[in-house]
């Protein structure tokens, strides 16, 4: 049976929200890999990236700055802002347990979680956010498939931000010193890497590109709710372990598998079900393939 | 004699590096058998695959004649009568001594979740024997002393001791001891090596690494020489000593700054 | 003149970080909060970073030692551990009888809240078993509790199942799924099966959300029959008080006989230092096994007992932030503690009375709280002095 042109709108689907996921999964991956934490608040981070993006759009675009510079403006201090969340994560709920084992970090880490998510219902109640701007739904075909613009501008940022990571970690001396406190956080500080600003580093980066991540999500869906971080965040840790935890451009495969994945389960089996495909593909590839589709299973030294 | 351990072919490689290679080897009963060689010959890694920690990449190895244990888990191994001790103490820090030895019990008893929450007289009994056959078996370690006492409280030569009790209790046919003597003084290292040979009074064959070699020389009867994964060389004691093969080994290995 | 020179010298740095960080949290909280809001937040975090710097300057080890003061020194539960036999003998049925007592002059409403509080000391008792004694990170426990729940009110309500078999079979069945869960995924390190847990917790819900043919999807199912032995019906609320106080003393007696048995000392060392266990003849994977398959076991059987008090469910009592709230009620009590654990989960389920006026700050206020907890007193309210230790040398 020749896969018709449903087929293939769910796969360009797919890739968006892939994308997406990718973008979150960046920030799982590289903090996993450095610190071996699975930082649970990091899709509340997403989603407050979501928020204050919308938030500074809504302003911009009431002072009067053209959509074309308010929005990408908006990305902008949302990013920034939201690497500050990520920063003080760090440090409020994560250095101080940095040799406590792995219980207390893990219970912190939904702790901090928890108080993310009821600060912004608090803080902005309980009702969707929307988008200040209708983001047009113009688009292109290309044969059996409808392309929107918003589409392109998600996998187009999505990339390009992947790729000047990936030149980040593999060419800069800042870079350099991630990969190296990744591998081994103890010898890296004796050879003089400043294992601390790294780790910060780290959190930064990551819930910066979360946050890109929420604003091209709340243009493209129109709004966001303080719930969304919890789903989001927990499919996005499937893509990367999915793509090998640790593995950085396992983050970007595992993300758009997920995403092509998910939008043909909805497409075939039905929308409920969708959110438990994520689920059910993240304990198999636990049980079956624990090191993702990229990664290197590393024996333990008794 | 009977045999006790065969080891065939036993090879081992973890992604390129051959950390064990091609060995053969052979204990008989009631036997005390070292294995030395320098740092990094592999001699952990073999006693890892005896033990189960880790799965052979190639060969065998079998208990008394015909068992195979090679690829079987540890617990399973252990339970067959092949129990270790590490390296690098590795005892249960937070237990008390007497404790510590009381889980070695685990593999010979049984009482299961019933017998917990119903706690008829036979587990009761089963629980005063555990603990009965635990302090002798510190006595018999001579760190009766420390019964009660934390296990990461003690002092070093008490943990390695206490190390040994705990493997006994799980009343092995087959001892195998990582470095007992590691970081022992001359009164200390005495007192082991009447223990190990108390030991071998026991019916149990020992398997040993050590680099102690007074320990070596006076306990073994038989010597077994690893270098970069080969089994160099093999025999009693004197014989080994003076083997050309082995002098090479560890000179070359001090000149290349590795002692 | 030296001297104030001096002063502002050193208090240069502090100042300006603290200065930096108000002025970063300002921003921070700005766009969702609104200027004047933000301004609070600024304000609060300007008072703690100056009370530090306070503190720090009056007694430089004072905050030390305030940290310590909160961590503890383990002398309690040590000295409970050493006191008589007699006294731990008698205690826990004099307490029983001194709920049994006061259970008699409770209003309705208190019977109530203390019935649901006994549902949740049962819940963290189950976790308790494979987070506290055996040392596993579950975070999907209460899909468990659904299992059960919704195993009495499909069979109660299409073919009238008494309560009596339901309790058994709920478990039953619940320790199956907790089985068929076990089995692949208790190998995996520890944070991996958390997250496994968390996913197996999510595709419960999900499911009963969905499967309306079976489970009516979001509406619930309505109508389930409330126990009844001999003709008498349990219909108010200091019925059910009983049942549970007689569940959760049964659960308490297990736990202890489970702690100090061989198996809970297996446990322990598998805590402890899991390959040693191995190579002493532990089965490790049988008994994280075993143990899993106990919590789901009962928690199975406290959703059963929800069901039939509730006379209704739906999968929304059973989403994860409830399976967060009984981890919270086990770390925060003590894990491996039964004591702990039973106070934990008393003190968190009686919480949202005690808050009523400032409900909506309740769970803003549990998430910071466990942050700090983690900081300041890991090891919980009561734990037992082996779990203080671990801690301590953890640290």
């Amino acid at each position: 049976m020749i896969p018709g042109g449903e087929f293939f709108q769910q796969i360009v689907n797919g890739l968006t929200v892939g994308a997406v996921y990718a973008l979150i999964a960046l920030g799982y991956t590289m903090v996993y890999g450095i610190i071996e934490l699975i930082n649970f608040a990091h899709g509340e981070i997403y989603m407050i990236g979501a928020y204050i993006g919308t938030i500074a759009a809504a302003l911009l675009l009431g002072a009067g700055v053209p959509a074309a510079a308010a929005i990408p403006l908006a990305i902008v201090a949302a990013a920034a802002l939201t690497g500050f969340y990520g920063l003080s994560a760090e440090r409020i709920a994560y250095r101080p347990l940095r040799k406590a084992g792995r219980l207390a970090p893990l219970i912190s880490a939904l702790g901090l979680s928890i108080f993310l998510q009821q600060y912004v219902l608090l803080a902005q109640g309980a009702r969707d956010k929307v988008f200040p701007e209708e983001i047009t739904s113009a688009g292109f075909t290309l044969g059996p498939v409808r392309v929107a613009f918003v589409q392109v501008l998600i996998l187009g940022v999505a990339a390009l931000l992947m790729v000047a990571l990936q030149g980040f970690v593999r060419r800069t001396r800042m870079g350099r010193a991630m990969r190296c406190a990744a591998q081994d956080p103890v010898m890296a500080s004796l050879v003089g890497v400043p294992v601390d600003r790294v780790i910060a580093l780290t959190f930064i980066i990551g819930s910066a590109l979360a946050a890109v991540a929420g604003v091209l999500v709340v243009m493209y869906y129109g709004k966001v709710n303080y719930l969304a971080g919890y789903t989001a965040g927990l499919k996005a840790f499937t893509a990367a372990v999915l793509g090998g935890i640790g593995n950085i451009p396992g983050a970007m495969v595992g993300g758009l598998f997920l995403g092509v994945v998910e939008s043909l389960a909805a497409g075939y089996i039905g929308g409920e079900y969708k959110d438990v495909v994520a689920f059910v593909m993240l304990v198999v590839v636990l049980i079956v393939r624990p090191q993702g589709l990229l990664g290197v299973r590393v024996p333990d030294k008794i | 004699m009977a045999q006790a351990l065969a080891i065939q072919n036993l090879t081992m490689r973890f992604d390129g590096l051959t950390a064990v290679d091609h060995v053969d080897l052979s204990l008989q009963d009631k036997q005390i058998v070292s294995l030395i060689g320098p740092n990094g010959a592999g001699k952990t890694t073999l006693f890892n695959c005896v033990t189960g920690h880790y799965a052979p990449t190639e060969g065998t190895v079998h208990l008394g004649r015909d068992e195979l244990l090679s690829g079987l888990p540890p617990h399973t191994i252990a339970k067959k009568g092949v129990v270790r001790t590490f390296q690098n103490i590795r005892l249960f820090p937070a237990m008390s001594a007497v404790e510590n030895v009381m889980v070695g019990r685990h593999c010979r008893t049984r009482a299961g979740v019933l017998g917990a929450l119903l706690g008829p007289p036979s587990v009761r009994r089963e629980e005063r024997a555990i603990r009965e056959r635990a302090r002798e078996l510190l006595a018999f370690c001579g760190a009766a002393a420390y019964e009660n006492q934390q296990a990461r409280n003690l002092p070093y030569g008490a943990q390695r001791r206490l190390e040994i009790a705990r493997a006994l209790a799980a009343e092995p046919r087959i001892l195998c001891l990582d470095e007992p003597a590691a970081g022992m003084n001359p009164r200390e290292t005495a007192g082991l090596i009447a223990l190990i040979t108390a030991i071998r009074g026991l019916a149990i064959t020992v398997f040993l690494i050590e680099h102690h070699m007074n320990v070596v020389m006076s306990i073994s009867d038989r010597v077994a020489v690893m270098d970069h994964g080969v089994k160099i060389a093999e025999g009693t004691a004197d014989q080994v000593q003076k083997d050309p093969v082995v002098i090479a080994a560890y000179l070359g290995e001090a000149v290349g700054n590795r002692l | 003149m030296t001297q104030t020179g001096d002063v502002s010298h050193v208090l240069r740095a502090p100042l300006a970080r603290a200065a930096g960080w108000t002025a970063a949290f300002y921003l921070m909280v700005l766009p969702l909060m609104g200027p004047r809001r933000g301004l609070w937040v600024a304000l609060a975090v300007l008072v703690v970073q100056a009370l530090a710097l306070a503190a720090d300057r009056v007694s430089p080890a004072s905050r030390e030692r305030l940290a310590a003061a909160l961590r503890g020194s383990g002398r309690f539960s040590a000295w409970m551990e050493l006191r008589p036999a007699w006294v731990r003998t008698v205690a826990p049925p004099a307490l029983l009888l001194a709920l049994a007592a006061a259970g008699l002059g409770m209003s309705p409403y208190t019977l109530d809240v203390a019935t649901n509080a006994g549902i949740y000391v049962l819940l963290a008792l189950g976790l308790n078993i494979v987070v506290g004694m055996a040392g596993l990170l579950v975070l999907g426990y209460i899909a468990f509790s659904a299992v059960g729940a919704y195993t009495y009110a499909i069979l109660n309500t299409q073919f009238h199942l008494s309560f009596w078999l339901a309790l058994p079979l709920g478990g039953a069945l619940a320790a199956c799924f907790g089985l068929l869960l076990g089995l692949p995924t208790l190998r995996l390190r520890g944070d991996y099966l958390a997250i496994v847990t968390l996913g197996f917790g999510e595709i419960t819900r999900i499911t009963l959300n969905n499967w309306n043919s079976l489970t009516n999807g979001p509406n619930g199912i309505l109508g389930i029959q409330p126990p009844s032995l001999f003709g008498f019906t349990f219909s108010q609320p200091k019925h059910y008080f009983y049942l549970l106080l007689a569940m959760v003393a049964l659960a308490a007696f297990f736990s202890r006989r489970l702690e100090r048995s061989r198996l809970g000392r297996a446990w322990v060392a598998m805590r402890e230092d899991e390959t040693a266990a191995e190579s002493m003849g532990v089965p490790t994977l049988r008994l994280k096994l075993l143990a899993f398959t106990l919590a789901a076991f009962w928690g199975g059987v406290a959703g059963v007992l929800f069901a039939s008090k509730q006379l209704f469910v739906s999968p929304e009592s059973f989403n994860f932030l409830e399976s967060v709230m009984v981890l919270c009620m086990v770390v925060l009590g003590g894990m491996g503690s039964v004591p702990g654990v039973i106070l934990g989960a008393v003190l968190l389920a009686f919480l949202p009375e005690v808050l009523r006026g400032v409900a909506e700050y309740r769970l803003i206020v549990f998430g910071a709280a466990m942050v700090l907890l983690m900081q300041y007193r890991p090891q919980g309210i009561w734990p037992s002095s082996r779990r203080y230790e671990e801690f301590r040398q953890e640290a």
